[in-house]
């Protein structure tokens, strides 16, 4: 039998905290809490009235954390969304009360009971009840304050206030949360202006900031402004609302004054706010602030020069961005092509290893780089250079552990080609004895059937994978293309592989003469010869025909001639690669083998996509557009002039795209790459001149705290992979952040905790040698310390490009003028303030 | 839509029955439970088991870590190895005692006696050839192309990422031990500390679509500089970096740099708090030994696992250094006994805790090697040999199928390439059947899984493990 259920039960309202026990602020003792009359500015409502009429006493919606003023926010539920035998209640959540839902079938005081009890989120509140098909359902809602720290604030008070509800001292500060409280809520605003970031410009449209601060009162407040000076609003200036409210609880409001681009030649003009009287709050004496708006006839903005040098040095310092101001970006870059090349091998030559207590070992190669890193001529070549060490990779996490000298051959090698051509770059990639060693082809032979013994496939198979046409064939713009089934199409086969790695034989140390058979293993080389010379002259090419002796099966001795390099012909991505015609042979055959096989390389499909787009993540973004890969890309096909692979045009392409380079980029939240872990501790470094007495930087061992560190990857695939996606946004956004694979739960705490102790103490040690110990300076830092706006504004050009965001600035104003920091020394407000800094978030994001 | 439902409160047809009182949370609990694919791999009790991968980067060479001792079988490896062959005579092979023929006669490499005495003992055991298959292949589909092949064979990327997520024909990074933990972490009693636990870094195996590697170093996790401090700036400081790291900002990487950074130090508070309740192991695991240190920090987890709420854990460890292209004898005669030391210390560290039989340890790698020489060192190949370690082993014996070694046999591509006898599902398989993964739900952890194995048959795929 089917019984419909009407309403067969009754809704009690509900609440009444029946305990006056349930902790609030109330300092006029009227029975509401003080933070709730200044939420709702509802300071001396009449407890039993109903000011907006929706049933609930202005004493009660105080319980319930509800607006007095507001009917559609009240606790008594709402009875709704019926179907069948359920029903749904209605109601206001508020943050941290709690709340009890009871019921009783008959409403004898013993019959109550719990059915859920759960802490507000401030969501709406929806409550479904399922009835049963016959008796009746009495239910009660019930909402109760709670103090979980126990310091005389209820958990909402303290949500309220932006305190947190589980300690006594939120933000560890050393006010307790009711004295702190008690404080805002008896005191009277005190307003003041500030120029948090007092210029802007009309071709970089960061804006200028004003922050609007006050002190004393937690209630909201409408803030009355003037707005003078030289710049007109709406045509120099996107307009402002002359009243702006600070929001109930917060201390701050921005005012951010965007500039309109006009085509005027004007000079600098200034926008000056000032405070006017208004109701609730008074003026402190610093009641007007100005910003310039720059005019964009002159010289670029800094912010704009400090964002590029960002992408194309290991870090901006204010002699680079005065450079970049008055050469512009493009001819900053002309100039970086004519620099001097910043050798890093010649400095380690220069140690004098008798002094030094021996060496050359792998650590000493980074004072080397650190030297160039910190004053090399050619910034932009030493970012390329290192760019190149992640792509076409060697690592003393291999065998060219064993010369520290030959790796620095090596990288300036990738620095000297950084601004040539990708054609020469590969060749002497391929040629280079460090290479060699590391991917295995020096001493490679061609195959012995009688000996069962085939070529190395090393090189062969990474010199396609990873330094230039990639696993998958790509369009023009780096999107891989598909078959009819969809599928991606590799680019190369096992076969292919082994017939490259036939083209790679007869390569062998550069020291040795190529007309003698055994010098292809070991070279004559003079008495008193230094073997790791081996390592710092290209390979050659051993051909043959060789006079080998060997021993027939019946133990007599012959001799047979011998080719070091495979003679026959290969077949590499579908291009024939001729055979040696014995007949004919061809003049330098085996050098011209590998260099028929380097340009069907080149010149494949792949190769200029696939080089610019690992070149676009390593300096600007992680995830470049189609777009922005085709474009440089198309640079790489052609210079302009008919030239492929001409480096200089492909840097252009990248560093002055409008991908790179257009202010709106930054605010595409898809946009950016996290600059690599030990790349942000030498942009710090840059940025507070770090340096020893000597000019020494013996700067060592930092892998284990960042995961990497130059020349160390841990294999011939980088730090990290050009795909890598960590779990989270990126990823369910389909995108990648190759810096992500080595940020993880050890280095997200060592990487900070290492720049803590290079701020606090210092860089390097040496116990034996002071004046080689590593300091930042930070001089100019502490001199502006007694200004926190002002040094704030100089930490933001310094490290963050005047990008640094408003809450960042506001959480380290706050954090600087705690009662707990003021009274510390200047050094370590400074050193402080710096930390935070470095290590926050936006820091570690280039966008 | 989503936080709406959330927010709902369901009170069925107990709101007139006296029930106690029902906490907000334990709902949702339940109602994640239920969602967690339907359950069916949710096994009763709260009995512990952990997996353990041994990962040996750079492709190891392990025809010569498991390798003919009979003679006939010997003569045929040590042709087509030519000077990459260890030598009998030499006494470069130690004999394995199988509990059952399986028609050759096998060894071990000689430094790895600490692994025979475990085999022997029926607490190792061996997969031979196996290796990345879509599905069953003989050399004659692998010429013709008329099956499916692994995306990028000898690759190491390649390879490497799909020894982790058993799919070899794509490019997703889902490891199998993270679609595992997907299904298996609502056994644990904690939100906090992922199941998954790295001492290797990021690795694709332990990542999951829901749960995600924790990553430790050897000597466990680090805290940020003076965080717990009370003097000076240190309060003030501590309390920006709170701030810091929870501000949800619009830059996904921003943002999600920040919820990296704020996950890193509460693991930590949470992680350390539990290694330092539980007591210090006693057994002493070889010194200059990074594997040994990386398992010593395994084994001390493991003694953690109540405190940490853990009843079921993966642990991902990693050496090294086997990409012999070059000198592949003398390398791997240092790096084998390294192995075996401190694969031993760990086991005897289990025993220790008696846990030795909750705790399986398997080997994996990027593939195996050519078996012909390229004058010093061998080339990247395909199928190999793995080892598995645990009281809970059918130990004493090779499983699958030992592969003929001599020049173009049937599995030989080409230089001593061998296409696996065993594919890694199987392997796996047999693994995720005993750390609780149920028949049914096996092809969403090992989705080719079905092309080897039918998942409802009696035993396991191989029968290395007591699944009992």
């Amino acid at each position: 039998m089917e019984t419909s259920p009407p309403f067969r039960f009754l809704l009690l309202s509900c609440l009444l905290s029946p305990l006056s026990t349930f902790a609030s602020l109330d300092l006029n003792q009227n029975g509401q809490s003080d933070v709730w009359e200044n939420a709702f500015q509802a300071t001396g409502l009449a407890a039993e009235e109903d000011s907006d009429g929706d049933g609930m006493t202005n004493l009660q919606e105080s319980i319930a954390g509800t607006d007095p003023f507001d009917p559609r926010s009240r606790l008594l539920p709402a009875i709704g969304g019926q179907s069948g035998n359920e029903f749904s209640l209605f109601s206001t959540e508020a943050m941290e009360k709690e709340y009890t839902l009871w019921s009783s079938p008959d409403l004898s005081p013993d019959s109550w009971t719990i059915q859920e009890q759960w802490i507000g989120r401030g969501d709406p509140m929806e409550i479904r009840l399922s009835l049963p098909d016959s008796s009746p359902v009495f239910v009660r809602l019930e909402v109760m304050d709670v103090d979980s720290d126990g310091d005389g604030l209820s958990d909402w008070e303290e949500h309220q206030l932006g305190y947190d509800p589980d300690t006594a001292n939120s933000m560890r500060l050393p006010t307790h949360d009711y004295t702190r409280a008690a404080d805002s809520v008896g005191s009277v605003n005190q307003v003041s202006i500030s120029a948090v970031d007092s210029t802007t410009h009309e071709g970089w449209p960061d804006p200028a900031v004003f922050a609007i601060r006050r002190t004393g009162g937690v209630d909201a407040l409408s803030i009355h402004l003037s707005v003078t000076g030289t710049a007109s609003i709406g045509s120099d200036f996107q307009t402002i609302q002359p009243v702006v409210e600070i929001p109930f609880g917060s201390n701050t409001v921005w005012v951010e004054i965007v500039p309109l681009e006009d085509d005027l030649t004007e000079s600098d003009e200034t926008v000056t706010l000032t405070l006017l009287e208004g109701t609730h709050y008074t003026a402190s004496e610093q009641d007007a602030a100005s910003i310039t708006i720059i005019d964009d006839s002159g010289s670029i903005s800094a912010k704009e020069a400090a964002r590029f040098l960002t992408q194309a040095t290991f870090g901006p310092t204010p002699e680079l961005i005065q450079q970049v101001q008055t050469l512009g970006i493009e001819g900053w870059i002309d100039d970086q092509f004519n620099q001097p090349i910043g050798l890093h091998q010649p400095i380690l030559e220069a140690i004098d290893w008798t002094a030094e207590g021996g060496g050359p070992y792998a650590f000493h190669k980074m004072r080397a780089w650190w030297e160039q890193a910190m004053n090399a001529p050619d910034p932009l070549r030493q970012r390329m250079g290192f760019a190149l060490s992640e792509i076409m990779v060697i690592s003393d996490s291999g065998a060219p552990e064993r010369t520290p000298r030959g790796m620095l051959n090596y990288y300036d090698m990738l620095l000297a080609n950084s601004f040539g051509n990708y054609r020469e770059l590969i060749e002497d990639v391929t040629f280079h004895p460090c290479m060699g060693i590391y991917l295995s082809h020096q001493g490679n032979q061609p195959p012995d059937l009688e000996l069962g013994r085939f070529p190395d496939e090393n090189y062969a198979r990474e010199i396609m994978q990873l330094f230039s046409i990639g696993l998958w064939m790509l369009a023009p713009d780096g999107t891989l293309i598909t078959d009819d089934q969809n599928q991606a199409i590799p680019t190369y086969d096992n076969s292919d592989i082994t017939n490259l790695a036939r083209v790679f034989t007869g390569m062998s140390w550069g020291a040795g003469n190529t007309d003698v058979r055994w010098e292809f293993f070991w070279p004559d080389v003079p008495d008193g010869y230094n073997y790791d010379d081996f390592y710092v002259s290209p390979m050659k090419m051993w051909n043959g025909p060789f006079s080998e002796s060997f021993q027939h099966p019946s133990g007599q001795w012959d001799t047979r001639e011998v080719f070091y390099h495979d003679q026959g012909s290969k077949t590499v991505l579908d291009v024939d690669l001729p055979a040696n015609d014995p007949s004919a042979p061809e003049d330098d055959y085996a050098y011209r083998d590998v260099g028929r096989a380097l340009d069907t390389l080149f010149n494949h499909q792949n190769t200029g996509p696939f080089i610019s787009k690992l070149l676009i993540q390593r300096l600007v973004t992680s995830n470049p557009s189609p777009e922005f890969v085709g474009r440089v890309a198309s640079a790489f096909a052609d210079n302009g002039s008919g030239v492929r692979g001409d480096m200089q045009a492909v840097v252009k392409a990248i560093l002055l795209d409008p991908e790179a380079r257009s202010y709106s980029v930054s605010e595409d939240p898809h946009y950016g790459m996290q600059k690599e872990p030990y790349l942000r501790f030498v942009s710090i470094a840059r940025a507070f001149d770090a340096a020893s007495e000597s000019g020494i930087y013996e700067v060592y061992w930092l892998n284990d705290q960042y995961g990497m560190t130059p020349l160390s990857s841990p294999s011939v695939f980088n730090f990290f992979s050009p795909n890598y996606q960590p779990s989270g946004p990126i990823k369910d956004a389909g995108l990648v952040a190759p810096e992500f694979q080595i940020t993880n739960e050890v280095t997200g705490i060592l990487v900070p905790n290492h720049f803590f102790s290079s701020i606090w103490y210092q860089i390097s040690w040496n116990g034996t040698h002071p004046n080689r110990e590593v300091f930042f300076d930070f001089s100019e830092e502490i001199a502006l310390i007694d200004d926190t706006d002002a040094l704030l504004e100089h930490l933001d050009i310094t490290l963050l490009h005047g990008q640094m965001s408003n809450e960042l600035r506001e959480l380290l104003y706050f954090t600087l003028t705690r009662p707990d920091v003021t009274n510390q020394s200047d050094t370590e407000r400074t050193k402080l303030a710096i930390y935070l800094t470095v290590s926050s978030p936006e820091f570690a994001i280039m966008y | 839509m989503s936080k709406l439902i959330s927010r709902r409160k369901f009170i069925g047809q107990a709101c007139c029955s006296a029930v106690g009182s029902t906490a907000l949370f334990s709902t949702l609990l339940n109602l994640r439970m239920a969602n967690t694919a339907a359950a069916q791999s949710v096994p009763a009790g709260s009995d512990y088991k952990a997996l353990v991968c041994l990962f040996f980067a750079g492709g190891c060479d392990s025809y010569n870590m498991l390798l003919p001792y009979g003679d006939a079988e010997y003569a045929e490896y040590a042709a087509i190895r030519g000077d990459l062959a260890l030598s009998k005579a030499n006494g470069e092979i130690l004999p394995l005692l199988l509990n059952q023929s399986i028609g050759k006669d096998l060894g071990i490499h000689s430094g790895m006696p600490e692994i025979q005495a475990l085999c022997n003992a029926g607490n190792a055991a061996w997969i031979a050839n196996v290796g990345t298959l879509v599905q069953p292949t003989t050399k004659e589909q692998y010429q013709a192309e008329s099956v499916i092949l692994p995306l990028g064979l000898y690759s190491h990327a390649d390879q490497i990422r799909q020894w982790q997520t058993s799919v070899p024909q794509d490019t997703s990074s889902v490891g199998w031990g993270g679609r595992t933990a997907d299904l298996l972490h609502s056994l644990n009693n904690n939100e906090n500390i992922s199941m998954n636990i790295s001492i290797a870094g990021n690795n694709t195996w332990q990542s999951g679509n829901e749960v995600f590697e924790y990553v430790v170093s050897p000597g466990g996790s680090t805290g940020r500089s003076r965080y717990e401090e009370t003097w000076g700036v240190n309060p003030a400081m501590s309390s920006a970096i709170d701030s810091q790291l929870t501000h949800d900002y619009q830059n996904l990487f921003v943002n999600t740099f920040a919820k990296k950074g704020k996950g890193a130090m509460d693991a930590h508070a949470e992680f350390s708090s539990a290694i330092d309740e539980s007591a210090t192991l006693e057994t002493a695991f070889p010194e200059d030994n990074y594997l040994a240190d990386q398992l010593r920090m395994v084994a001390q987890t493991i003694q953690a696992r109540s405190a940490l709420g853990m009843n079921r854990q993966t642990f991902f460890v990693q050496v090294g250094g086997w990409d012999h292209h070059d000198e592949v004898l003398g390398t791997m005669g240092t790096m084998l006994p390294a192995v075996s030391q401190a694969v031993d210390a760990f086991y005897s560290a289990l025993a220790e805790i008696n846990a030795q039989d909750n705790v399986t340890l398997f080997t994996a790698s990027d593939f195996g090697r050519t078996l012909t020489s390229n004058g010093a060192g061998s080339d990247h190949a395909w199928g190999g040999n793995h080892l598995i370690v645990g009281g809970a082993v059918n130990g004493g014996q090779v499983y699958g199928t030992y592969p003929d070694l001599y020049e173009g046999n049937l599995q030989d591509t080409g230089r001593g390439r061998l296409i696996p006898t065993t594919s890694v599902d199987a392997y796996f398989g047999e693994l995720a059947l005993w750390f609780g993964v149920s028949p049914q739900d096996l092809p969403t952890v090992l989705p080719n899984v079905t092309n080897f194995y039918t998942p409802t048959a009696a035993g396991g795929p191989l029968g290395f493990m007591n699944l009992s």
